[in-house]
């Protein structure tokens, strides 16, 4: 999608949009309905060359051919009808116009092709004295007038187009109050043709009517009327081809502009006449309307001429151009005194510069605008409609574009401008915003008040044009197929972890309870008969290679050795570590040791007294009790046994008694042994207390499900002696079968554990075979389903 | 205790009683085994209550406060006011002056057990391993080389196998050839160990078991 960069903000915008999405402003001018400027100008462009000619309302009531030029007899009309409305003074003044001497022929400014007189010609007459008091005190005052406001401005830029029409200035021109008007016609008329070209002067025939008229047309009307205005000569040289345009405008349109002459109490010319036959019915009622209001244009003089100082004072210094075009027929009095007479609309600043400024061709931002108007808008309507700035702004182009268009073009120069002027167009933007709402509002005038009358003066809106709607913006998202897809998947795994699943079936359940009561009834029967009955038939176990380097470590302690016995066993498993450890405890017995006890768990000091009291002959032992801080506690027991563990259980301090006299290390005890069965828990005493025990021998009574994890230790030699499990019990039992007698604990567990693991192996066995009938079924039945 | 009543006697019925409770979970989740369980677990709790009191706090805490001499009197107000801090994590609010006393514990017990860890277990296991291959240690030179290439494989596939790196390619991340096989290796040798560790959990229980059928049996025997 290409973009368009605001010619206010410069923000780039899509071609789609009309306006700025950032400052609103319109980035394709109206000017694109122009037939030879729909294209925008791009920066970086070649400027075209444009006719500023063909902007339709700035120029056309200059140019028009059917309006009134200077030198034009107004057509008598009857106004009987209208005399008893009129007020008392407009009356008297009328009597006036009547006793005074015809009006001198009127001369058109010919001082630079300018329509408008110069200061020096404005100036006024010293027949002054002649004019009625309130006419010269009007004169007087205007003299005085330096601001005008802006209402008032607008105004006086109508009312004082009543002397300028020919037709009205027929009768008025000889009074002796205006013979300062006469004066200044004369002088016009006796200057020589302002065109260069030779063009005549306009006649004083011509009647403003039809260029006032076509303002006030619409804008399809005042687009047809402006499509022969390159052809058309400039503005001030409308005399010679008044001619023309009939021919070229539509019947009905010249119909329009030859009206008024037949309005006026001058004959029409031949060639205005001939278009005016052929004007349409319809025409012709405009014509006959505009025909009643022209004759009260002199009369409405007369109350401009008492009106406030400023408006005598204009009229001294703008008298009317015989080469302007005459006021419209059918506009109203003060908008077709606008028309007519733009010179006196102007303010200071242009007449300052008609005084000494000559007319320049220089592209200056004026012409630049005209430009940019719509075909058919007069610069007067400009004047009359658009806001004060944009008044401002007008004169300009005015002051240098009538010198030329007076002079020897019929139009406007055109003018080379740089393309980015061309491109930025402000002035443009600004006008093509401000036009459509003026547009609309010049149908509606004001009803009270000091604007009565007059349309388009104020805005209908606050600021500079219409408010805009902002530009609407889709909301919807946007999005990619991948991005449809992608969410769309994710829509699906999120509805499918919200479904709900099934729970398996209660009869999965239900056999699993079942097949646990049975394996628990065989496994019950199975250990339960041979302890019951006390039947011992399951030979014993195998000796298992520690078992005689155990049996040796002990065998090898002198007499009276001090054995330090750790009982770190939980009540769980007392049964299997008492079945174990009894063999190796009386066959240490033989050895008449003093006993220390020690445990690193809670209930370790009251598992060992006991197992103690269950042994046949219970020797005497000190029971140190309870070791806190586990393998920072096994570690300070290793360091500095009487220190950390003080007291016996109880209460008494321990190394004190008999039982550990001269034992103040670790290393000092003949042996240490370790009954446990937790792996980290023996590993805790092989790694803290295995280091501080030097040539005495560590020998351990493990539970079988610590083997795993105990017995490196006895390969690598950190641990000298190993018994494991019942079965380890059992041999060690069994290779001291004359000190037992075969009365041993464990040889009454050996049938019952014996039963039962060889049943744990059934189930094992049973289990898997189980397991792979079942499937082996599901990849039989799965083949076949796939057959 | 009262004339009349033997403590072993007593003793013999509770335990009955309460592994039959145990014993109930044959049947699944009962209150019989829940209240079996729960005596258990106060028993245990008021039991180490008071062997912390009586074996720990007592003698190493407050009877040095009490009885001691300064020196002791001082030493013994630092664990002191350690275990007062410590307490302070049981509320939300002074939970955070718990924890001087708490890095001190978890300080302590880290460098105590990687110390152990690193001169009782690794380096004498290292050691160990290699003098596997020492043949002049005794035995048989094939049975010396067959347990020590065993001891070796094993060791080193157990390793392999929890090696996760991998390569990255187009098709995804694709593990060595090499390293995919010895980590199989591995397995097995660790399916194995969790096989001998299983066994030896089962005796262990099947012990028990024999232990507490072997009590009942004795004790319905007494009747008998």
């Amino acid at each position: 999608m290409a973009e368009l960069r605001c010619p206010m903000c410069g923000k780039p915008n899509s071609d789609e949009l009309k306006k700025c999405a950032f400052c609103g402003a319109r980035l394709k001018p109206l000017l694109a309905s122009s037939p030879d400027n729909r294209s925008p100008i791009h920066p970086g462009e070649e400027p075209v060359e444009q006719r500023t000619s063909e902007v339709k309302r700035g120029i056309a009531p200059f140019g028009e051919p059917e309006s009134i030029q200077a030198g034009d007899v107004p057509t008598g009309e009857n106004i009987a009808d209208l005399e008893p409305a009129l007020p008392s003074w407009l009356r008297d003044l009328r009597d006036q116009d009547s006793q005074t001497p015809p009006a001198q022929p009127e001369k058109p400014f010919a001082d630079e092709g300018w329509p408008f007189p110069t200061g020096a010609e404005s100036a006024p007459q010293p027949a002054d004295a002649k004019l009625p008091d309130w006419l010269s005190g009007l004169e007087a005052g205007a003299k005085e007038e330096e601001e005008v406001p802006d209402w008032l401005a607008s105004i006086r830029d109508k009312s004082p187009i009543q002397p300028g029409t020919p037709a009205e200035e027929e009768p008025i021109a000889p009074s002796e109050g205006t013979d300062w008007l006469g004066r200044l016609r004369q002088e016009e008329k006796e200057k020589p043709a302002p065109t260069a070209g030779g063009a005549p002067p306009f006649p004083p025939e011509s009647t403003p009517t039809a260029s006032a008229l076509l303002e006030d047309l619409p804008d399809w009307s005042s687009d047809r009327k402006s499509e022969p205005a390159p052809d058309k000569p400039g503005p001030i040289q409308a005399a010679p081809d008044e001619a023309k345009p009939p021919e070229e405008l539509p019947t009905w349109l010249a119909g329009l502009q030859g009206e008024p002459e037949k309005d006026t109490a001058v004959p029409p010319t031949g060639p205005k006449s001939a278009p005016s036959e052929e004007l349409p019915d319809w025409l012709m009622k405009l014509q006959a309307e505009s025909k009643t209001l022209t004759p009260e244009f002199p009369r409405i003089d007369v109350p401009f001429e008492e009106s406030p100082d400023w408006l005598a004072k204009f009229e001294t210094k703008a008298p009317p151009a015989p080469e302007e075009p005459a006021a419209p027929a059918f506009a109203s009095p003060m908008e077709s005194k606008s028309v007519e007479e733009p010179g006196k609309i102007m303010p200071d600043w242009l007449a300052e510069f008609e005084e000494g400024a000559a007319p320049a061709e220089v592209p200056s931002p004026a012409g630049l605008e005209e430009a940019a108007l719509p075909a058919g808008e007069s610069e007067a309507n400009l004047l009359m409609e658009t806001p004060d700035w944009l008044s401002m702004l007008k004169p300009e182009g005015g002051e240098k574009k009538a010198p030329a268009g007076a002079a020897e073009k019929p139009e406007i120069a055109p003018v080379e401008l740089p393309s980015w002027v061309q491109a930025l167009r402000p002035v443009e933007a600004v006008m093509a915003e401000s036009k459509a709402p003026q547009e609309e509002e010049k149908e509606e005038a004001a009803i009270g008040g000091p604007l009565a009358g007059l349309s388009g003066v104020l805005p209908l809106s606050p600021g500079l044009g219409a408010l805009r709607k902002p530009q609407a913006y889709s909301t919807n998202l946007q999005m990619t197929e991948g991005q449809q897809r992608h969410a769309a998947s994710l829509e699906r795994l999120v509805a499918a972890e919200s479904e709900p699943r099934p729970l398996s079936g209660q009869t999965r359940l239900r056999s699993t309870n079942l097949l646990r009561w049975i394996i628990a009834l065989v496994l019950i029967l199975a250990v339960g008969l041979p302890l019951a009955t006390g039947i011992q038939t399951v030979p014993g176990a195998v000796y298992p290679s520690e078992l005689s380097t155990t049996r040796g470590l002990i065998n090898g302690l002198r007499a009276n050795p001090s054995v330090l016995m750790i009982f770190d066993y939980e009540p769980a498993l007392s049964g299997e570590l008492e079945a174990a450890a009894s063999p190796v405890i009386e066959h240490l017995l033989l050895k008449s040791p003093r006993l220390a006890i020690l445990s690193t768990s809670p209930t370790g000091p009251i598992l060992a007294d006991s197992f103690m009291k269950r042994i046949t002959t219970p020797p005497e032992y000190v029971n140190l009790g309870y070791l806190a801080g586990g393998p920072a506690g096994v570690l300070g027991f290793a360091e500095d046994p009487p220190a950390a563990a003080t007291y016996t259980l109880e209460g008494v301090p321990a190394w004190q008694t008999p039982t550990l006299q001269g034992i103040q290390a670790l290393s000092d005890f003949a042996a240490v042994l370790v009954l446990t069965d937790n792996p980290d828990t023996g590993r805790t005493w092989i790694e803290q207390a295995g280091l501080y025990l030097n040539t005495a021998p560590m020998i351990m009574v493990i539970s079988a499900q610590a083997e795993p994890m105990i017995r490196p230790y006895y390969d690598s030699g950190q641990i000298k002696g190993l018994v494991t499990g019942l079965a380890g019990g059992k041999a060690y039992e069994q290779a001291n079968e004359q000190v037992f007698q075969g009365a041993g604990l464990t040889r009454r567990y050996w049938d019952a554990f014996s039963a039962g693991l060889f049943l744990a192996e059934v189930m094992i066995l049973v289990g898997g075979l189980s397991g792979a009938i079942v499937a082996w079924r599901v990849r039989r039945s799965k083949a076949e389903e796939g057959a | 205790m009262p004339n009349g009543i033997n403590l072993d006697f007593v003793t013999a019925i509770v335990s009955f009683i309460f592994t039959l409770l145990v014993l109930s979970y044959l049947v699944g989740d009962n209150p019989l085994f829940r209240l079996a369980i729960y005596v258990f677990i106060g028993v245990s709790a008021g039991y180490a209550a008071a062997v912390a009191w009586h074996q720990v706090l007592w003698p190493k805490l407050f009877m040095p406060l009490i009885y001691g001499d300064m020196q002791e009197r001082t030493l013994s107000l630092v664990p002191l006011l350690l275990g007062i801090l410590l307490l302070m994590k049981l509320s939300p609010r002074t939970a955070q002056l718990g924890n001087p006393a708490m890095a001190f514990m978890v300080g302590a017990g880290a460098a105590v057990a990687v110390g152990g860890a690193v001169l009782g277990t690794l380096l004498p296991q290292t050691r160990a391993s290699i003098n596997l291959f020492d043949l002049k240690t005794g035995g048989s030179v094939s049975e010396r080389i067959f347990e020590a290439s065993i001891i070796l494989i094993g060791t080193l596939t157990t390793l392999v196998y929890f090696h996760f790196s991998a390569k990255a390619t187009p098709s995804g991340p694709q593990v060595n050839r090499l390293v995919d096989i010895l980590g199989g290796i591995g397995q097995v040798f660790i399916a194995i160990t969790f096989g001998v560790l299983f066994a030896g959990i089962y005796a262990a229980a099947m012990t028990a078991l024999v232990e507490r059928l072997s009590f009942l049996w004795s004790f319905i025997a007494s009747f008998l």
